[in-house]
């Protein structure tokens, strides 16, 4: 009571005339400044959210203001065109109608998602998904649909009212006139993924972004995607535009021009179809049914400079389908694995045992070794027992009678390559020399090839201290055998390659030990054509095996497809004079599965430029099946005219 | 009834009458106060140019700026009216008044609804709104009632009856509905209640009925929505984010992003580009705030401060108990509407619909408080003077 007497208001006795007896206005005065500190009380309240709203925090709200008032849209870039190594556009983009948001302006109005997803046919929930997951400030606008119909935009524009905050725009989109054509190596888009959002955080990446998700518009996506311009509009606050307020114009991504040739390309996929639906016709006795022939691939590479110059895998996809987003029966359908995972890439992604091929690289050992040279002699009864093999005894696939080391490769004769491998078997027991799977890595295998292209497998060579590791939960199985030696000889047990790799492998032979890297993209070049990034050709290895080995092994090559060759029979009729081949077959069997059919060559044999591989999985024998795909291919390298019909090699 | 011993040998009035000056009897100066004068005028400047800042983007850019200068000259006269006669003559009318008011209220609901609301008594050049005037015939009958009284509620009788003058415009204005203003009057009855001599246990009685008046009001769904979503929307703003929760975010970002000084005169972009609701009427500190900055709010807050600091001093001083009374009860109306309309656009209370005096767009609010600042003088003026 002290206290409120000492602050209350005073008043002089010449201020006033009033009369009251003095307990009423000391009563008065108490009770006026009760009133008096709650008003002080409540003007320190008001001051100090005032201090705190504009002082403190008074950055925040202006930035919130700043959001308010200013929308930002962003100016799409088209994304660079994919053409082929002559030109010919593989890949283009056109102007796609979209409908898009501004979540600010929405959100006043709960009955506009309601609306939209009826106009757009999505769930209410994916719209409200797809405005949540954008985090970004309330005046950006959120794309919600690619690729409607101009019906759609119409409506929208002729019902805005019913649809504040909506906004129909213009994106460019992919287009592909050649639908399948190159799918593999051209890639898919989609929308870019939380997690590699936050990967790629702090470059040019925001949320609704699409991305390259596999082949060169994975791994060009950066060069391709360009660079997105913007805009910044006033707007007040029932979403009209006042004023522009500055503009950044996008700058187009880089046009890529690939190593891919799309006559070569298109061809290389028709025969492979071809190939793929004659086998499935094609009776195969050990399982007492027709091949399945579930999957194919090929690829046809400048071996001289590592250029791509078509590479196909069977079953594909039609691009066109990722457009504007894939629809997710299209993706289902896409990943059943019924449909054998049309998706993957299996020039590079398939691992199977090379089988017969793998023998080039065998007889290279052997003869570099020392132990043996092409006229070295053998005896093919069928049957190998040497050794530890009386107990396990080995089969050739034919009986070959006397032979050596050349007309092995010729005839791909297993009995002449199991006597390699038990030599380095022998060798290897005694560390004496190289052992075999280093001949193999020499080769490139065991490793990816470093391709352009996602998702490249590594493959894999077989080696005592891989065994080890691979099976170190299970010691009884880790001992490395005579059997691991030779089933590598002749290209199986668990050596696994991937048909980029054993092209790889024959172009190296070709170039006499030298490895010219894989590659897909040619060069960039901005819109006028003008280049500003060229491939590099880039010499990975070159093996110090003496010139005359490979010179051997390309005449022992060159006589797979003449004479007694295994896929002789195929090559009937091909001009050999003016255009040498050397390649091989193979035959690889796969546990539970129908062998695959392999075969490799390069070609010319006397000046080697290309080098092609093909692969039918499930699709029988080598010379069976791969061969005659191999020769529709070199026909349309060498323009060639094409032979009527290409018979089947039967032999391994 | 008043006590009239003091005014015997003291008198200047007296002294006046002997030079025969009648103006100088009505005003004199030594009287007069001009500091709330001064206030009062500078508020009425300030928020008209608020105003004009709001809404010059509409068509014509003119016509609030001059509706509300006519305004302002009207509410000065009544101001002139409200200061140019013995204010205790007011006493024997203060019934007359109150009823004239109940029926006032009772006339607008003749009048059709404008915005779901009872509130105007169309003029046709202008909207009355009675409810204002009610809260000046409610100080007006309870100053009388507590003046002859001396200031002294004995017993539960008499407080019942203060409550009953109070309570029965707030029932007419609550059905309106006009939360603010029923709100504004309780708030009055509360404060007069306190200096006019009421109890600590009925004090205390009142709050704990007022609490379970709120509870079963809550209870009975006699609010509606809007206004129940309105009052609890500034302790969470996104529980209604449409309506009341947008303008609270809206005037809190304008106001917050005024910073210092503000981002000048007609130019604060919440303002221009429409994100502030109602921004001359209910939200008019929301550009103040904006537009002027801290410093712009403080001067304003410092205008009000000084307003009420010489309405204490004429309760204090006044020569009777009705002249405290009535200043008392125009103090606790100005500072509660400036506290809850401030604190509102800066989201500290409720949503209530209370109007800014002086600065808040609106004939019938700037009348009445021009006519309060007039009384207010009136008080100060005849503080010497024995009532006729």
């Amino acid at each position: 009571m002290r206290l409120l007497r000492k602050i209350g208001i005073r008043v002089n006795p010449n201020e006033t005339t009033q009369y009251r007896p003095d307990a009423v206005q000391e009563k008065l005065q108490r009770r006026l400044t009760i009133l008096g500190i709650l008003i002080v009380a409540a003007f320190v309240i008001l001051f100090a959210r005032l201090w705190f709203m504009q002082i403190v925090s008074g950055d925040e709200y202006c930035e919130k203001a700043e959001g308010n008032r200013i929308r930002e849209m962003s100016l799409e870039s088209p994304r660079g065109r994919i053409l082929d190594r002559n030109g010919t556009v593989l890949v283009k983009n056109r102007n796609a109608l979209t409908i898009s948001v501004v979540p600010a302006e929405i959100g006043k109005d709960e009955k506009v998602i309601e609306r939209l997803s009826r106009l757009l046919g999505m769930g209410e929930k994916e719209i409200r998904y797809r405005i949540e997951q954008s985090q970004a400030p309330n005046r950006r606008v959120v794309l919600i649909k690619s690729d409607v119909g101009e019906d759609v935009v119409t409506y929208v524009r002729e019902h805005q009212r019913e649809f504040p905050g909506v906004i129909a725009g213009i994106r460019p989109i992919r287009e592909y006139p050649y639908e399948e054509l190159a799918a593999h190596v051209i890639g898919y888009l989609g929308e870019i993924s939380p997690e590699m959002l936050e990967e790629k955080k702090g470059e040019r990446y925001v949320a609704g972004d699409e991305i390259g998700i596999s082949g060169l518009e994975s791994t060009y996506d950066e060069e391709l995607r360009g660079e997105v311009g913007k805009y910044r509009l006033e707007v007040d606050a029932s979403g009209n535009s006042i004023r522009e307020l500055s503009r950044k114009e996008p700058r187009s991504g880089l046009n890529l021009r690939m190593t891919i040739d799309q006559e070569i390309q298109a061809l290389v996929e028709a025969t492979l179809k071809a190939q793929v639906d004659l086998a499935r016709n094609r009776y195969h006795p050990e399982t007492a049914r027709e091949y399945e022939a579930t999957g194919a691939s090929a690829v046809v590479m400048d071996l001289r400079n590592g250029e791509i110059i078509a590479m196909a895998s069977y079953p594909t996809f039609n691009l066109n389908e990722f457009v504007g987003g894939i629809s997710e029966k299209a993706w289902k359908e896409l990943n059943n694995p019924k449909n054998m995972y049309p998706l993957n890439n299996r020039a590079i992604m398939s691992e199977l045992p090379p089988a017969s091929t793998f023998k080039a690289v065998t007889a290279i050992g052997a003869i570099q070794e020392a132990t043996y040279s092409m006229n070295s002699p053998f005896e093919c009864k069928n049957v190998f027992t040497k050794g530890p093999f009386e107990e396990y005894p080995k089969y050739c696939w034919s009986t070959h009678g006397r032979i050596n080391l050349f007309n092995g490769i010729v005839q791909s004769c297993d009995i002449v390559f199991y006597e390699l491998g038990y030599t380095f078997y022998q060798r290897q027991l005694k560390e004496e020399g190289r052992p075999l799977w280093e001949y193999a890595r020499d080769f490139r295998l065991g490793m990816h090839t470093g391709i352009d292209l996602t998702s490249e497998m590594d493959g894999r060579v077989p080696s005592p201290e891989w065994k080890r590791e691979f099976n170190r939960d299970n010691p009884e199985y880790q001992v490395w055998y005579p059997g691991d030696t030779v089933n590598m000889a002749i290209g199986q047990g668990d050596l696994l390659a991937t048909p980029l790799q054993m092209a790889y492998v024959f172009a190296g032979i070709a170039n006499g030990g030298k490895f010219v890297k894989p590659h897909v993209m040619k060069d960039l070049e901005d819109s006028d054509g003008e280049v500003s990034i060229t491939a590099k050709i880039e010499t990975v290895a070159e093996l110090e095996i003496d010139v005359q080995i490979f010179a051997q092994i390309n005449e022992a090559l060159q006589g797979v497809v003449k004479g007694k060759g295994t896929a002789s029979k195929t090559f009937e009729g091909f001009p050999l004079a003016q255009i040498p081949v050397a390649g091989k077959t193979g035959t690889a069997e796969v546990v539970g599965k129908q062998p695959a059919s392999w075969f490799v060559c390069y070609a010319p044999a006397n000046d080697p430029q290309y080098v092609v591989a093909v692969v039918i999985e499930q699709g029988g024998h080598g010379g069976e099946t791969a061969a005659p795909a191999a020769r529709r291919i070199l026909e349309g390298l060498f323009h060639l005219p094409p032979a009527g019909e290409i018979q089947p090699s039967v032999g391994d | 009834m008043m006590h009239r011993k003091g005014a015997t040998d003291f008198s200047p009035g007296m002294v006046r009458e002997k030079t025969g000056e009648k103006v100088l009897k009505r005003f004199p100066p030594r009287a007069l106060d001009k500091p709330l004068l001064l206030c009062a005028l500078a508020l009425a400047a300030f928020g008209t140019l608020m105003i004009y800042s709001a809404t010059r983007a509409d068509v014509p850019s003119t016509y609030y700026l001059k509706r509300q200068l006519m305004f302002v000259v009207l509410a000065l006269v009544v101001m002139a009216l409200g200061a140019s006669f013995d204010y205790r003559k007011i006493m024997p009318y203060s019934k007359i008044i109150y009823v004239v008011t109940l029926f006032l209220l009772l006339i607008v609901f003749l009048f059709p609804a404008v915005s779901g609301a009872h509130r105007w008594i169309s003029l046709g050049f202008f909207d009355f709104q009675p409810s204002e005037l009610a809260k000046l015939a409610v100080i007006l009958t309870l100053a009388t009632f507590m003046a002859d009284r001396r200031m002294e509620i004995g017993s539960n009788t008499e407080f019942l009856r203060a409550l009953g003058i109070a309570g029965l415009p707030m029932v007419l204005i609550f059905i309106e509905p006009d939360l603010g203003i029923t709100l504004s009057i309780f708030v009055i009855l509360v404060g007069m209640l306190l200096v006019g001599g009421a109890r600590a246990r009925q004090m205390v009685a009142l709050g704990a009925g007022t609490l379970a008046v709120i509870a079963a009001t809550i209870q009975l769904g006699l609010l509606k929505t809007y206004q129940l979503n309105r009052l609890l929307v500034f302790i969470k703003p996104d529980m209604d984010p449409m309506q009341a929760g947008y303008n609270l975010m809206q005037s809190k970002i304008a106001i917050g992003s005024g910073q210092l000084v503000g981002k000048g005169l007609f130019h604060g972009t919440q303002t221009n580009l429409k994100f502030i609701p109602a921004h001359h009427t209910d939200f008019i500190f929301s550009v103040v705030g904006e537009e002027l900055g801290f410093l712009g709010a403080i001067f304003l807050l410092a205008l009000f401060a000084i307003l009420i600091w010489r309405a204490f001093k004429i309760a204090l001083t006044a020569r009777d108990s009705f002249g405290t009374m009535v200043a008392v009860g125009i103090i606790v109306m100005f500072i509660f509407q400036m506290i809850v309309n401030v604190g509102m656009t800066i989201g500290i209370m409720p949503v209530t619909g209370i109007t800014l005096p002086f600065i808040s767009y609106g004939g019938s609010s700037l009348i009445i408080s021009f006519f309060c600042v007039g009384l207010l003088l009136n008080i100060g003026i005849h503080r010497f003077t024995a009532g006729s």
